[in-house]
């Protein structure tokens, strides 16, 4: 990863909270992850990236995010 | 089906250099679960993120950021916008069928499991049984391998702390 | 398919007719109900038929009532009881119990779709210990019949775990008391004549791969200590002469090989058939490269389209009916099943033709490890480094492995009902799906059968045999009648009280 830093927006309307807090624990070895409100949007701060690591840790996270939402609305229905 | 509800995604936009592309599709044209239901076919080959563009004078529209994860020349990343647009499709009917014969669709099955099982249901078998209808068909986690993997490499000695 | 033009929609008398599907075929249309019955009518039948307007004594009136089309006239507790017998298979557990005895091969099949390792690797056999307990679950399965079906790797590198499975299975059945039997598929490298005596003594059905004439066959299924097609064949002649010398019946008993079509065979089905032919098989089972292990990463110097694979399977066929009638009696395995569904109104249980499909239901997949699989492709995907079908271990209890949500999640998903496209085919009522490869090869249990290759190849087969029974030349519906014609392998049902 290039860019130690990096923030992603995801929107509240197709993201549950809960699902980018469970997928940011399973990445919280090899990043930091700090989650705000940001208008429509989730704004993930990602930092501390490790350099290490195989594979790009931001983009799998918004995966896990995805697919953790998805787990959780099927959930409710 | 509408035919509204056969409406394809429009590409946005088609980045060939980093193997990326954004699809747009008006909100209201598909159920939310379709389109997860489509997404969750792609996240273990390419990298996906949704979003939601409000519309200022015009209707909203969800827009689908995909990314591969290994390089896609330009006839793959419209073959993959392609498809994205069959999958929804797909989802969209597919949900209709299961919906229209549900009941006989629950039917056989409860009769396969206990014939299978002979007759021995667990309780809250029934109460479950709509496990299966939904987009997401897969009760393991396709996500999961990709975790391990990342793990296993970490707990390697020698790997970086 | 749409109505003919002939037909205003508002005429159409949905509440007379028994729901009903149909296809352009030859000229005429197929329409076929989910009782498994099926007529072929004219435009203006057809037109008729949608209107309900058939009157009693009209010879098209007593044909649509032969087929159940007519709502009012159906036998209702009839219909129910052949629904419930050709459906059988949905008022028991899996038969079929594929035990993977080793993952050790001496081939370097092209298209293996097995994780094969080398033959020293030992420690990828199974167990005696796993294969008891895999062999314990087996039994506790509510069907009437276990077939214990010996697979690898290479199954005879794991001889002494074979012969346990084989005693012990019979031991638990002098108990149990079900329809037994045992199967070996295997490349018979390892065979000799010691095995063969204990194979033939316990009753084991052989089968094994030929994939044609020896230039082709030894070009894909690479033996490093000799030619492999030689080996096959002259096993194959032997075993067949032992059966004969045994009593049994040279027509039925024989030993069973397969092909798989790859790319270079596409030309060549006659020299497929013919070796066949050659030597003394009187079924050819034409199979597709599938989508799994080293099939997957060979597709391209092996693999082809469904257009070149449908193509090569019509010629074949058409060859196949060209020696039948030149007095050869020899038949193609995947025609005689969905014949026997369409003109014998039975129902094989051939696992990838029914619905739901055989995913844990159906079969289950035993690996070396103790690992439990929906299925023989379920453990191919797992080869592959998904374990998406893993369903459990022999450590869990039966119930648990019929129960658990992803049994229900598989056997839902392998309904025609809950296909689009499927639940609107005129094949529905002979047709299936196999949820493993939806998932290969489009990404979910469901996948869209709009543009899947299985539905392809299914509906190709359909529509090819179809069209032969809408022409119905005699001397063909001669040929399909014994094509049709079940006969019980019972030599190799264990006797129920074998000790």
């Amino acid at each position: 990863m290039s860019n130690p830093n990096q923030t992603v927006l995801l929107h509240r309307a197709l993201y549950m909270q809960q699902a980018i807090k469970q997928a940011a624990e399973t990445f919280a070895d090899f990043a930091s992850f700090a989650i705000s409100r940001q208008g429509a949007h989730y704004a993930v701060a990602i930092s501390d990236i490790d350099a290490e690591a195989d594979g790009d840790v931001v983009a799998e996270f918004c995966n896990f995010a995805l697919y953790n939402t998805m787990q959780r609305k099927r959930k409710k229905i | 089906m509408t035919a509204q509800e056969t409406q394809t995604p429009t590409v946005e936009r088609l980045d060939d250099a980093h193997s990326r592309v954004t699809l747009a599709l008006e909100i209201g044209l598909y159920p939310i679960d379709v389109l997860y239901g489509a997404a969750y076919i792609f996240i273990d080959r390419a990298y996906v993120l949704l979003d939601k563009d409000e519309g200022v004078g015009r209707p909203g529209r969800y827009l689908v950021h995909l990314r591969g994860k290994n390089p896609m020349s330009h006839e793959q990343l419209l073959a993959l916008c392609g498809e994205f647009g069959n999958e929804l499709l797909s989802q969209a009917l597919r949900r209709k069928v299961v919906k229209q014969n549900q009941k006989i669709i629950e039917e056989i099955t409860t009769q396969a499991i206990a014939g299978a099982a002979g007759g021995t249901l667990p309780t809250d078998f029934l109460a479950n049984q709509d496990d299966g209808l939904d987009f997401l068909d897969d009760p393991l986690g396709i996500a999961v391998p990709w975790e391990e993997k990342f793990k296993k490499k970490k707990d390697e000695p020698g790997a970086a702390p | 398919m749409s109505l003919p033009a002939s037909v205003p929609l508002h005429k159409v008398k949905a509440e007379a007719l028994v729901p009903f599907n149909h296809r352009r075929i030859g000229g005429r249309w197929l329409v076929s109900n989910d009782l498994g019955d099926h007529v072929f009518l004219t435009d203006a039948e057809f037109t008729t038929f949608v209107q309900a307007e058939t009157r009693p004594g009209d010879p098209l009136h007593e044909r649509l009532v032969a087929g159940n089309f007519l709502a009012g006239t159906v036998d209702v507790q009839t219909q129910a009881a052949r629904w419930r017998k050709k459906k059988q298979y949905l008022f028991y557990g899996p038969t079929l119990h594929a035990f993977v005895l080793t993952h050790r091969c001496n081939h370097g099949c092209q298209y293996c779709h097995s994780s094969i390792v080398g033959m020293e690797r030992t420690d990828t056999d199974m167990s005696i210990e796993t294969a008891e307990r895999a062999v314990d679950l087996a039994f506790q399965t509510t069907s009437p019949g276990v077939t214990i079906e010996f697979q690898g790797g290479e199954p005879l590198a794991n001889w002494e775990v074979l012969q346990h499975v084989v005693e012990y299975a019979r031991q638990k059945n002098a108990l149990a008391g079900k329809a037994l039997s045992f199967s070996l598929v295997t490349n018979l490298s390892l065979m000799d004549d010691d095995k063969l005596d204990y194979l033939l003594d316990r009753k084991v059905q052989l089968c094994t791969s030929l994939d044609g004439p020896a230039d082709l066959h030894d070009k894909i299924r690479i033996y490093k200590n000799g030619s492999s097609h030689e080996l096959v064949v002259g096993w194959m002649k032997k075993i067949n002469d032992r059966y004969k010398a045994m009593g049994l019946d040279p027509n039925l008993y024989r030993v069973e090989a397969l092909p798989t079509i790859t790319r270079p065979a596409l030309g060549r089905w006659r020299d497929v058939v013919d070796t066949y032919v050659s030597v003394g098989c009187r079924a050819v089972f034409l199979r597709k490269l599938d989508p799994f292990g080293f099939a997957a990463r060979s597709a391209k110097t092996l693999g082809y389209s469904m257009d070149d694979f449908v193509q090569f399977y019509i010629n074949a066929v058409e060859y196949i009916l060209e020696l039948n009638k030149q007095g050869t009696q020899v038949m193609e395995r995947h025609a005689a099943i969905m014949l026997s569904k369409i003109l014998a109104d039975e129902e094989p249980n051939y696992l990838d033709l029914r619905t739901p499909g055989g995913a844990c239901i159906g079969q289950i997949g035993y690996a070396p490890d103790g690992s439990i699989y929906s299925s023989d492709e379920g453990r191919f995907v797992a080869a592959m480094g998904d374990d998406m079908f893993k369903v459990g271990t022999v450590m869990d209890t039966y119930d648990r492995l019929m129960t658990n949500a992803q049994t229900r999640a598989l056997v839902m998903a392998g309904l025609n009902d809950g296909q689009p496209d499927c639940v609107s085919c005129v094949y529905k009522p002979w047709c299936g799906q196999q949820v493993e490869y939806n998932y290969k090869t489009q990404g979910s249990l469901h996948g869209r059968m709009r543009d899947s290759v299985w539905c392809k190849k299914h509906k190709s087969i359909f529509d090819y045999l179809m069209a032969k029974l809408e022409r119905a030349d005699p001397e063909e519906m001669r040929i399909f009648e014994r094509w049709t014609t079940h006969r019980v392998l019972d030599h190799f049902l264990q006797e129920r009280s074998a000790l």
